[in-house]
């Protein structure tokens, strides 16, 4: 993995922000997402309801996350399935790499992931010496790129038509070729990535849910790859996070509401799949293992604090298409796998604040963020519970400790808060606008007094 | 004690450590199974991106499918769900039926379980009798779906399938469209990985 970290988002953000074609693609995907997302709520008699719906069994299942958890397990395992368990990102590469060695496999091919993101498991894979090939057509262009995706469902978003042309002339020998329409794109990616369905020794894919009461992981996608992914290879291995569990199919179906809908305006993505445990003895397909890795890295450790409604998150990316900073600047700029507002609470949460201080900041506080979630994560209060946390670690800059220092100083002093903003005002009205940095706006002030001055009149007359 | 069992005890440690108990709302009251309109699942099934259309049996069902195999120009030789081959009667249609699902143009005929008309979804549950692989390698996908047999919501299908006493098959597949994708410049290309195309017929009866 290459490029920008968290710790260098003000110059990821000013790079991205003068990455025209980056721009062009942003542009074109925000648009996308937020019209689609607006018409599938408009079609629905009442959101709200199935927001609540959703909300009230996921609270169900964070309170009750550790019996729920062994449910699970006890289920996958009378199914036929075995369960194993990571407390960081590298024991579950490890476990994966185990049971792939344990059954002689080679050939990966893999759905789409976060858990696996955010594990690194493709690079921990192949460093293995195994051959991994993602499957969702947006993974695999990052793939071939070598790129974090920069969106959670669309982790390809920031590259165009003819970027994607010239990764797949670089890497498929398929001799000369036009590639300049989209449908040539996906056709030659079906082709391609066909062979790669139908050789593999095993199959990975993420789970979008646990379901506890029978021990089926649920997969929702649109391309039908995490179905394939999880049925032709004779090996199933599931990686997700513990947080992904809930009690029944019908808490599964409350949160599937709302889910395809914020996310790409989708009433349903074409698949929602449940899947259960190996292969039944007359079956004549699927695979003959079914394995589930799951992990925490970290979250157990956020139930019952502050932070633990994050574990809410489904992973619907609406955040991310209504935020200001995000789509201005994109996904790599976050510099991890998780961008966006929910990227800037969960990657401090992962990482911890030393390594991620300027993501809490990437924030204007509009707030659409928390009017879009689904699932009602307080994002803009947990972003400013984390610049606090930062604040008393002394993790901000000293420029701005020592202005915040004289600022809270000066506002217990009103004489000289009077005094002093008085000549802020004069100061701003003389300065010559080409004085003013090229990328700020400079605010004339109005009007012939200050709201000081009006608020003492007032105050003085009544 | 192996790695997986260290990491089980300390992240089971932990959630009960870090729990809060606290009052946890009851799930809704379990209401009656709902039956769902044709209309309904009609119309969201084709605001999917896929086709219905509704026949009065299998035999017309059949003959539709030979209609659009030839209109499309398709590969001639349709493959067909085991069960659904044990309950339709071909009438000669075909010499032979076709197994490999895996040539350009191949289209695949299964059984839907149920629909769901709220969202225009199909239920299907993988059995020797309608492999999942079906409905997801051939390029065409041609499901029938009993008329009758339409549910509500999700939850609807959950009640149905307890009710038959269905335990729970190692795939449930909820199919509300074609393949589709929007990876590239977010703009929509059907037949992503599986089919093409998805057709529905909703049979009034199985056989005449």
């Amino acid at each position: 993995m290459k490029g920008p970290t968290p710790d260098s988002f003000r110059a990821n953000a000013e790079h991205a922000l003068q990455d025209a074609t980056l721009q062009h693609a942003l542009g074109r995907a925000q648009s996308g997402f937020v019209a689609k997302r607006a018409h599938a709520i408009a079609m629905v008699d009442d959101f709200e309801q199935l927001k609540q719906r959703a909300q009230a069994a996921k609270s169900r299942a964070l309170a009750n996350l550790a019996p729920l958890l062994e449910q699970f397990e006890a289920s996958v395992v009378a199914s036929g399935g075995q369960v194993h368990w990571a407390s960081t990102t590298g024991e579950l590469n490890q476990q994966v790499i185990d049971i792939c060695n344990g059954v002689g496999a080679h050939r990966i091919i893999k759905g789409k992931s976060m858990i696996g993101e955010e594990a690194g498991l493709n690079a921990a894979m192949e460093h293995a010496g195994f051959e991994l090939v993602e499957s969702d057509l947006g993974e695999y262009i990052i793939q071939l790129a070598q790129e974090p995706p920069s969106h959670i469902i669309a982790p390809a978003i920031h590259k165009t038509r003819q970027q994607v042309a010239e990764l797949f002339k670089q890497f498929h020998e398929l001799g000369d070729r036009g590639l300049t329409q989209i449908s040539d794109l996906v056709n030659e990616a079906r082709q391609v990535l066909r062979s790669a369905f139908l050789t593999a020794d095993v199959g990975i894919t993420g789970a979008n849910l646990l379901i506890a009461e029978n021990g089926s992981i649920c997969i929702v996608t649109n391309e039908g790859n995490g179905d394939l992914s999880a049925s032709l290879p004779a090996v199933h291995i599931v990686v997700a996070s513990i947080e992904k569990v809930v009690a029944t199919m019908d808490d599964a179906s409350d949160i599937l509401e709302v889910l395809a809908r914020s996310a790409t305006g989708q009433h349903m993505s074409a698949y929602t799949s449940f899947f259960n445990g190996p292969k039944r003895e007359a079956d004549a397909g699927g695979p003959k293992q079914f394995h589930i890795v799951l992990l925490d890295n970290g979250r157990s450790d956020l139930l019952g604090g502050p932070f633990e409604s994050i574990l809410s998150c489904i992973k619907c990316g609406a955040c991310l298409n209504h935020c200001p900073v995000y789509t201005n600047v994109g996904g790599h700029a976050y510099g991890w796998v998780y961008p966006g507002p929910m990227g800037s609470v969960l990657t401090p949460l992962l990482q911890g604040l030393k390594a991620t201080t300027p993501l809490p900041n990437a924030s204007t506080f509009c707030g659409r963020c928390e009017a879009v979630c689904p699932m009602g994560i307080p994002l803009p209060q947990m972003l400013r519970t984390l610049r606090e946390q930062q604040h008393d670690m002394a993790l901000d800059n000293l420029p701005w400790r020592a202005g915040l220092g004289f600022y809270s100083w000066l506002s217990l002093h009103p004489r000289l808060f009077n005094r002093f903003a008085r000549w802020i005002r004069m100061g701003l009205k003389i300065t010559p606008r080409w004085l003013w940095p090229r990328h700020r706006q400079a605010v004339q002030p109005q009007g012939t007094t200050t709201f000081l001055a009006q608020w003492q009149h007032r105050k003085t007359k009544t | 004690m192996s790695n997986s069992d260290r990491a089980r005890s300390q992240i089971l440690n932990t959630l009960k450590r870090q729990a809060k108990p606290m009052a946890v709302d009851q799930p809704a009251l379990q209401v009656e199974l709902q039956w769902g309109q044709q209309e309904s699942f009609q119309n969201q099934l084709k605001s999917n991106g896929a086709d219905c259309e509704r026949v009065a049996d299998s035999v017309a069902a059949l003959a539709a499918v030979d209609a659009l195999i030839k209109r499309n120009g398709w590969h001639p030789l349709p493959v067909i769900a085991p069960g659904l081959l044990q309950k339709v009667q071909l009438a000669n249609r075909w010499d032979s039926i076709h197994t490999e699902v895996t040539e350009a143009g191949t289209v695949a005929v299964s059984e839907a379980y149920c629909g769901i008309a709220d969202t225009g979804s199909l239920v299907c549950l993988s059995s020797p009798d309608n492999p999942t692989s079906l409905n997801f390698l051939a390029e065409h996908h041609v499901v029938f779906l009993p008329g009758h047999r339409i549910v509500a919501g999700k939850r609807d299908v959950w009640k149905l399938m307890q009710a038959e006493g269905i335990h729970t098959p190692r795939a449930i597949n909820l199919i509300s469209g074609p393949s589709r994708t929007a990876d590239i410049e977010q703009t929509i290309q059907l037949g992503a990985h599986g089919p093409r195309s998805l057709t529905v017929f909703l049979l009034d009866q199985l056989n005449p």
